[in-house]
């Protein structure tokens, strides 16, 4: 049921050089969206989730270096485009959504100059066309009054309000991707719905492709079509949202989602699963699994060499070489009482 | 806005007051004026003279209130040594010393933003570390033997520039730039770390993110951020200037204030001392609320709060 690829990005690398070693954040990720498709990227902190899209963005910190065996938009090979050709792409064909929106606009200019100077960047209009534009948009994103916020400062607006004109940004250039880094993060649970609502809107009218990052499994149901689950700058877990929701095979996506608080279920003082430990600095190259330090199911065998993402049919691919049957169940467990 | 405009007015005024009774304190505490004008060799009753004359015998409130009170008619009082009425000293030597130290804070802001800001964008690289040289020789440096170095060079050596005097614009480009250079390396390494913080920004990122023109990003969303603290430095390091340009102003024979300020300590000319002074802490009030005023147009949360 996927429709015409539009953004392929394959063998995904970015390094940063420090002090005596190189970092390696993200260490080969593939990674596509189609027409009308939700990909989310799933991950905890300094798992290489946001990297790897301010990487696609080429939005990477100066020290940051990245390289990419293939990146495609609409068919269109980018793997060797200047500089100029990315940032004629940029708020144009692919927009990015920020985490924070207290921080994310210009506090030094009203809203309509800031959504005005990205329509006159990439299209040839006039101010009165891009406020036309503008109000359109803002008016879409459920933003009451449009005309008076256009006159507005950023300051002047709540988170949830910016959130909405930082869509409104993305969404000018009629774009065919759309990288939301955190979207909801950084507001209250109540604007976090009625957020995530706008965007799935938004994008079932639009049939953009998606690309959502986020730590929240709970965001991820029901939004996306697919899930990526990233670990150590790897990509451990892809599958279609609902068989990762309901059987996920890698052992950290089983840790994410024992993590995560059931209505109905979980009851007050009930302890919440976790994973013991932290993502590892990521240096050097893989010798071994990557997620062998944090593994309940670990056996010697992890220690050999790195794992290989294999698929498993049904769509679904999984870094690890443990099959699911032959997992202890109580290992969790065992693991929560050992730490 | 309003509020804000007249908040910043009220406090320049009550700066510009205070100011006038320190000046007026500092002239009259720091020596007996009537033995300074009566000049050595005097005898007592010389002094007592002097004293009566110019009424230095009354208590030093009553004083203050007749300069301030005449000062807000507009009247400064006359010059003993030079017997001429002391505005028409100021009107000589004030425009001056204002061109030298506009023409320096545009030199000084010419060279040490435009260096700032590449210093901020490629840093560690050659043009960073040229720019820090300038800024450490700028500091190091006396301002003296920097103009002596251009005056040699552009004075004596290729005989582009006038060396003395102030008669022509073209006299006024060494001091002003041997002035000027004095500022710079302050506001640039300010401008290079303003940059460096904004350009990490997260609206900075936005800009990148949304395609904007480089320059847009630089100018618009960096620089506009970077600026604002420029402001504030520029505006102190011009009454600076105004006030402390003897040094420049001796070497090259400039009649401007700070010239005339030293010579009028020289010869007790009180009224001209306290109108100099008074002149110099308005034209610092002034440039202060003139910087505030630009920082509330630049930034609307500050004009806003």
């Amino acid at each position: 049921m996927r429709g015409e690829p539009i953004l392929e990005v394959k063998g995904l690398q970015v390094e940063i050089p420090v002090e005596g070693a190189v970092l390696r954040p993200v260490r080969g990720v593939d990674l596509s969206v189609s027409r009308g498709e939700t990909v989310a990227v799933v991950g905890e902190s300094g798992c290489g989730k946001s990297l790897t899209a301010l990487a696609i963005m080429g939005l990477l910190p100066r020290a940051a270096r990245y390289t990419c065996e293939r990146i495609t938009l609409k068919g269109e090979a980018l793997t060797n485009a200047s500089p100029r050709r990315w940032r004629q792409l940029r708020g144009d064909r692919i927009a990015m959504i920020f985490q924070d929106p207290m921080t994310a606009l210009d506090p030094c200019y009203r809203i309509g100059d800031q959504m005005r100077e990205i329509l006159q960047q990439h299209r040839r209009i006039s101010s009165q066309a891009a406020r036309e534009r503008s109000l359109e948009l803002l008016r879409k994103v459920g933003i009451p009054s449009p005309e008076e916020r256009l006159s507005q400062f950023p300051h002047q607006l709540s988170g949830g309000l910016r959130q909405r004109v930082m869509i409104a940004m993305a969404l000018l250039c009629e774009p065919e991707l759309i990288i939301a880094d955190e979207p909801t993060t950084a507001l209250d649970v109540t604007i976090q719905a009625q957020i995530l609502r706008l965007l799935r809107e938004i994008q079932r009218d639009t049939g953009i492709g998606l690309i959502l990052i986020t730590h929240d499994l709970g965001v991820v149901a029901g939004m996306a079509d697919r899930i990526v689950v990233m670990y150590g700058g790897e990509v451990v877990e892809v599958g279609a949202c609902d068989d990762i929701l309901s059987r996920p095979l890698h052992p950290y996506t089983e840790g994410l989602m024992r993590s995560i608080p059931v209505p109905g279920q979980t009851k007050r003082g009930d302890l919440l699963g976790f994973i013991p430990g932290i993502v590892p600095r990521q240096v050097g190259e893989r010798t071994r699994c990557g997620f062998i330090d944090r593994c309940p199911y670990a056996v010697e065998s992890c220690a050999t060499g790195p794992v290989p993402l294999s698929a498993v049919g049904n769509g679904r691919e999984v870094r690890c070489a443990i099959p699911a049957e032959k997992r202890d169940p109580q290992a969790w467990n065992r693991l929560a009482e050992a730490s | 806005m309003t509020y804000f405009i007249l908040k910043r007015i009220c406090v320049t005024f009550l700066v510009i007051a205070v100011t006038s009774v320190v000046a007026f304190l500092l002239v009259h505490l720091s020596g007996d004026p009537a033995a300074a004008m009566a000049g050595e060799g005097a005898t007592e009753s010389d002094i007592a003279a002097v004293r009566q004359l110019y009424g230095f015998d009354r208590p030093l409130i009553v004083q203050y209130f007749d300069w301030i009170g005449r000062v807000l008619q507009g009247e400064f009082g006359r010059s003993y040594y030079l017997r001429m009425d002391v505005a028409d000293v100021l009107a000589d030597h004030m425009p001056v010393t204002a061109t030298l130290g506009v023409l320096a804070l545009s030199f000084a802001l010419l060279l040490s933003i435009p260096l700032g800001v590449l210093a901020a964008l490629y840093p560690n690289t050659l043009i960073d570390r040229i720019a820090l040289w300038l800024a450490v020789a700028g500091q190091a440096l006396p301002s003296f033997v920097f103009a002596l170095g251009l005056m040699y060079i552009f004075g004596v050596y290729f005989r582009l520039l006038p060396i003395s005097g102030g008669a022509t614009w073209a006299h006024f480009i060494m001091p002003a730039i041997a002035l000027g250079y004095y500022a710079t390396p302050a506001i640039m390494r300010l401008t290079r770390s303003g940059m460096m913080d904004v350009l990490q920004s997260d609206h900075v990122r936005t800009a990148r993110a949304y395609g904007l023109a480089p320059w847009r990003v630089v100018v618009r969303h960096g620089l506009r951020h970077a600026i604002i603290p420029v402001v504030s430095l520029a505006a102190v390091q011009l009454g600076f200037m105004l006030g402390g340009s003897i040094v420049i102003e001796t070497i090259f024979s400039l009649k401007g204030l700070g010239y005339l300020a030293w010579e009028s300590i020289q010869r007790a000319d009180i009224e001209v001392i306290q109108a100099i002074l008074l002149v110099i802490a308005t034209a610092y009030a002034f440039l202060t609320l003139l910087a505030d005023l630009l920082n509330a147009v630049l930034d609307p949360r500050i004009r806003m709060s």
